[in-house]
């Protein structure tokens, strides 16, 4: 594995993969995630490599309890780290903030945030500002050799400073691959020793408030001796033009570009530490320029800041940021260049000629679907033929979707979600509209992962307060959508360890449900009359449908050199055609000449188009 | 050489990510500096799948400029569609003729696109399409499909799109599938045949 090779050695690493190396170098015994891309192989690499490694990995049920996780490490005297997506900060951060002040440390808090919304359906955030809220150092990598290098540099600090250091990535950070120069591993197997400290642990007030003062100290600290010591995280490349340009992350990469492209050589300041920003080199940098350009993802965080220090330094510049750069989507290097157009005057590029020219050819689309012989699809199958069959209109069932692969369920054929949130506000969502309509039929679909995740406190509290929310769990054993991660469903955890799975009709049952139903959703039939009976009733329901991620089992046929069953279609029949086009498996397609047939390369044989249609598909049976 | 700019793409499941793993690993070996990127998420799902690879004596950006492709490698001819805004005159295109129908035209009984149809359109900023049969050859050579992607690296790296050798591609197969010793042989055979019927077009 790259990921392990010996130090002086260059190997292609992935951002991610880099933040793993990084830490190994820096000696790191504990980590923990939750899984959500852009930061999903951060998780993954520790997977594969923990017990070889010999340090300790888990994959926790959510953010908030990973944070908490790697935090009782870190007092524990245990180098320790911490990943999730941004969207996890949200989740941990009632643990994010407190840690700050009680010194967990040496603890760095790796989150990756994902402009353009390139893997996240609910907002596009930019997690910078939670540095400012908790008052934590951030530090911000351009490409993978530096999130190796960084991710180092965060642990020495953090051990310095006894403080968390935030780790700041993005998804053109963390799916980026480069060469990566290494270092030695460090880590190896250790033990810590948790010691008491009422001067550390004390934070009710009005001790709190001491704690706080330290906190603020310290930062301006760190911005003396890190921050502001030019050439170590931030840097300034001097150019022979009289503009400046200050910049972050992997923004910095495509203003190097853009400026080779364009052809001008303005002077850069390299900001990959912006909190505690350096106030007295931004100022130094600002000084003598005649125009000041800010050019970061996103929102204007930076920018901000360097107004700021306009201001306090009183300075007379022209500042431009987002009124030259999108502040929607990830950055490219065809923006900077734009901006550069603005502020030098020259026109050398028309990027909107040439949209004009594409923009009037139409693709038709390839929104993501299931996989061939997804559980999902059979699930939603059964769901629309319930409702049929039942004579209930669309309009008059209310369908929360949430998190995971099932989400693909918003896109045609099945359109079975009415609003997708966050993980387990489904269930939450729906909760509230069922107490608050009448003669709708109120369904929320959660996955199993997400079940664990965030949908405990609200299946038990629409059992509390009574509503008549149908619930169905899509339990496929993984937290699939992200990669197949074990969750608490799972037999074995990410330590290998055999402790059994937790089935969530023990749960429902536990929380007081009386309608707890177990379908199979390859029996077509069994789903249908299960859905029927719950739809018809007026009264709370859980339905576990349960099976395995198809993928996951395809996959572990293969590498047993096991054959995947496989359906054709034998007959063309008329009637059936549309009915199994209609079923959206990649698998069944249509030749040129109007019949349908099913790829025998995509085919995973889960069988549900020969119960669609039993007159035209058969089994192949292997000879 | 000053800089190489590729866009490979495609549909999720074909094998894209290996492929752009495996030019990257020879593009290091051949001494160049290099950045990948991939820009998917969702798309992993049988959705459209894009990725981009730049080498050369120094590169920032892992992405390619509009326009500023060198080579577009498309293992999906409706794919290399999709990404058409980085083609110009220099452009050289490698398309994949196997189709692979979206779900979109699928559910509506609606037909894919002739070929003629895309090529058209693709016309309207280069001229330089090259289709190649990638996916029946490989089916020929293993028995299906799977090692379509490394067809389309011998192939690109056979015409001299590239600018890396094909030592340094078989390289970076034995890294990459180490200790896997028949899918090595496999891959390589599959290699070895594209190089040779690239070389044969470029003639
Ligand atoms: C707070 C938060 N953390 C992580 C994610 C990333 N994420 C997206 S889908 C998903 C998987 C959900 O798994 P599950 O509910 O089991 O559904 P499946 O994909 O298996 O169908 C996760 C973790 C997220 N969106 N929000
Ligand atoms: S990964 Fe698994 S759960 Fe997700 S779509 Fe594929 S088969 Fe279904
Ligand atoms: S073709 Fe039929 S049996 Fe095969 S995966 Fe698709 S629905 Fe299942």
């Amino acid at each position: 594995m790259r990921v392990l090779e010996s130090g002086n050695k260059k190997v292609i690493l992935l951002g991610n993969e880099a933040v793993v190396r990084g830490a190994l170098e820096a000696g790191v015994e504990f980590a923990t995630t939750f899984p959500g891309t852009p930061a999903s192989e951060i998780g993954n690499t520790f997977y594969k490599i923990a017990k070889d490694v010999g340090i300790y990995f888990e994959y926790s049920v959510n953010e908030k309890v990973a944070i908490e996780t790697a935090a009782g490490a870190a007092f524990s005297g245990l180098k320790s780290i911490v990943a999730f997506k941004h969207f996890g900060l949200n989740v941990a951060s009632d643990t994010f903030m407190p840690i700050v002040y009680l010194q967990a440390s040496p603890m760095v808090i790796a989150v990756a945030d994902d402009p353009s919304c390139w893997s996240s359906a609910q907002s596009e955030q930019d997690s910078r500002w939670y540095a400012e809220i908790a008052k934590i150092p951030m530090i911000e990598p351009s490409d993978p050799q530096e999130t190796k290098d960084f991710t180092k540099l965060a642990f020495e600090m953090s051990e310095k400073y006894k403080t968390p250091v935030f780790l700041r990535l993005t998804t053109r950070v963390s799916h980026t691959k480069m060469p990566v120069e290494l270092d030695e591993i460090k880590s190896k197997s250790k033990k810590g020793r948790f010691q008491r400290d009422w001067e550390r642990f004390n934070n009710l007030p009005p001790h709190i408030l001491e704690l706080k003062r330290m906190v603020l100290e310290k930062l301006e600290k760190i911005r003396e001796e890190v921050s502001e010591k030019l050439g170590y995280l931030n840097r300034i490349e001097e150019g022979s033009d009289n503009i400046g340009i200050i910049t972050s992350g992997v923004s910095y990469h495509y203003v190097k570009e853009a400026c080779k492209k364009f052809g001008v050589n303005p002077s850069i300041l390299k900001i990959s530490m912006a909190n505690p920003e350096p106030k007295k080199m931004i100022a130094e940098f600002i000084k003598d320029k005649d125009v000041v350009l800010v050019v970061e993802e996103l929102d204007d965080y930076l920018e901000r800041k360097v107004k700021l220090v306009v201001k306090e330094f009183n300075i007379q510049k022209e500042i431009h940021g987002k009124d030259s750069i999108t502040g929607v989507g990830e950055l490219r290097v065809e923006h900077v260049i734009n901006a550069l157009q603005k502020i030098y005057n020259i026109s050398r590029f028309d990027f909107s000629l040439r949209k004009e020219k594409y923009k009037n050819i139409e693709v038709p689309k390839r929104f993501p679907t299931f996989c061939p012989g997804c559980p999902h699809r059979s699930t939603y199958y059964a769901f629309k033929v319930a409702m049929e069959e039942l004579g209930l209109r669309r309009e008059d069932v209310v369908i929360g979707g949430d998190i995971g692969c099932y989400m693909l369920a918003i896109n045609p054929p099945y359109q079975l979600a009415d609003f997708i949130i966050d993980m387990g506000a489904g269930l939450g969502v729906s909760h509230g509209i069922a107490k608050s309509v009448e003669n709708q039929k109120v369904v929320a679909f959660i996955g199993d992962g997400t079940f664990y995740h965030a949908g405990m406190p609200q299946l038990l509290n629409a059992r509390f307060n009574n509503s008549n929310l149908i619930t169905v769990v899509l339990d496929n054993s993984y937290t699939a959508m992200t990669g197949q991660q074990p969750n608490p469903g799972s037999d074995v955890n990410a330590m290998g360890e055999k402790v059994g799975g937790v089935k969530i009709e023990e749960i429902a049952k536990a929380f007081g449900y009386k309608n707890v139903a177990v379908i199979n959703p390859y029996n077509l039939k069994e789903a249908i009359e299960v859905f029927r009976k719950a739809l018809a009733s007026n009264e709370q329901w859980v339905i576990v449908s349960r099976a395995e991620c198809r993928l996951a089992m395809v996959r572990r046929l293969m590498s047993k050199d096991l054959k995947i069953p496989k359906f054709y279609v034998a007959n063309q029949v008329e009637e059936c055609k549309e009915k199994l086009m209609k079923i959206g498996c990649p698998a069944i397609q249509m030749d040129e000449n109007g019949n349908v047939y099913i790829d025998q390369d995509l085919c995973w044989g889960c069988g549900l188009c020969f119960q669609v249609c039993p007159q035209a598909v058969r089994a192949k049976v292997e000879k | 050489m000053n800089e190489k700019n590729v866009i490979i793409n495609g549909v999720g499941g074909q094998g894209i990510l290996t492929l752009l793993d495996l030019l990257a690993n020879a593009a290091m070996l051949q001494g160049y500096e290099v950045k990948t990127a991939e820009v998917h998420g969702l798309s992993q799902r049988y959705g459209a799948l894009e990725t981009h690879l730049r080498f050369g004596e120094k590169i920032n950006s892992s992405l390619v400029m509009e326009g500023d492709a060198d080579s577009i490698i498309s293992l999906e001819p409706l794919e290399a569609l999709r990404v058409v805004k980085y083609a110009s005159k220099k452009t050289v295109y490698l398309i994949n003729t196997f189709k692979i129908a979206p779900i979109s035209l699928t559910i509506e009984m609606k037909k894919y696109p002739e070929l003629s149809f895309i090529e058209e359109r693709l016309k309207r900023f280069t001229s330089n399409i090259i289709w190649v049969d990638a996916s029946n050859k490989v089916k020929e050579i293993t028995g299906n499909t799977i090692a379509t992607n490394i067809y389309m690296a011998g192939f690109a790296i056979g015409y001299g799109l590239l600018e890396i050798s094909p030592g340094n591609f078989e390289n970076a197969i034995r890294e990459r599938f180490a200790g896997k010793d028949a899918i090595i042989g496999q891959n390589l055979n599959v290699f070895r045949r594209g190089v040779e019927d690239g070389k044969s077009k470029r003639g």
